[in-house]
């Protein structure tokens, strides 16, 4: 064989390599970055920071407003809040997002606000045993507060977000 | 009928095509062999980068940080109320799990307010 016979195969040979190896390249940052992130327990603690900032006053007092029914409501709107989502996935028909609040004075339930989709709190309590990643995402925590008269209310916030198809 | 200078010139002309012929094989086994280390490392790269997807696909916030909102809101509670409710607030959140350090949080909120 002539040697620009054999020059001509060895850069068709390096051709081939050179796009091989890109089209690897390619696909390995399309697999890295294609994986979406998880980032719905961020989120349902994000909307637990901001129903606690809420509900307490800078000074640190309890809102009392909501003690009253008219408020409770209005949670929604009086927080600034809103649990619509982007309409893909059929997710404007079945609800994202569940938030549920409770007031609780001297280990008993005073009143509770309720907000979002309530079958979503099927998927918290089970995340132990079954591993799914298809489960809503649960957050619940806890703290105190104090009402200007000298109150203390301990408040539970439940903050569930679903986005199953965007995170999991 | 050939000369002996004819004869010399056809033996090595047969011996140049067979070194030739190998050097052609030796070259060519390179190549592939090349070709082969390349496309194995090129697959546990795509593997590798398959896992490490998986590893980082998720973002969990049970890491320690330096502020807790819901921790501050009691502490603020804790200052706020009478000694009786205070020792109240502070044994139920020393029951608690917080993302930030209460006890580091506590004291640094004591320095502040004297």
């Amino acid at each position: 064989m002539n040697k620009k016979a054999t020059d001509r195969i060895i850069s068709v040979y390096w051709f081939t390599i050179l796009f091989i190896v890109a089209a690897a390249i390619v696909y390995m940052v399309s697999i890295f970055y294609g994986e979406p992130y998880d980032v719905r327990e961020l989120e349902a603690n994000a909307l637990t920071n901001h129903v606690a900032d809420c509900l307490v006053l800078a000074t640190g007092f309890l809102k009392e407003e909501f003690l009253n029914e008219e408020s409770r409501e209005n949670f929604l709107e009086e927080c600034n809040l809103n649990f619509n989502t982007e309409d893909v996935y059929g997710w404007n028909k079945q609800g994202q997002f569940y938030l549920n609040i409770e007031f609780i004075k001297e280990e008993s339930l005073v009143f509770d606000i309720s907000e979002g989709n309530k079958n979503l709190i099927s998927s918290c309590g089970i995340e132990k045993e079954i591993e799914d990643e298809n489960l809503a995402k649960c957050i619940e925590r806890e703290f105190y507060s104090l009402t200007s008269g000298g109150d203390i209310y301990s408040i539970k916030i439940l903050s569930i977000v679903r986005k199953t198809e965007k995170n999991a | 009928m050939r000369s002996k200078r004819q004869k010399t010139q056809q033996f090595f002309s047969n011996a140049s095509f067979m070194r030739n012929r190998k050097a052609q094989v030796g070259e060519t086994m390179t190549w592939v062999v090349a070709t082969i280390i390349i496309i194995v490392i090129l697959i546990i790269s795509v593997y590798a980068s398959f896992l490490l997807a998986q590893t980082r696909k998720k973002i969990f916030v049970e890491t320690e940080r330096e502020d807790d909102l819901l921790m501050e809101k009691s502490l603020f509670a804790y200052f706020l109320a009478d000694d009786t409710k205070k020792n109240i607030i502070l044994n139920r959140l020393e029951q608690q799990e917080f993302h930030a350090d209460l006890d580091a949080k506590l004291d640094e909120m004591r320095g502040v307010l004297g």
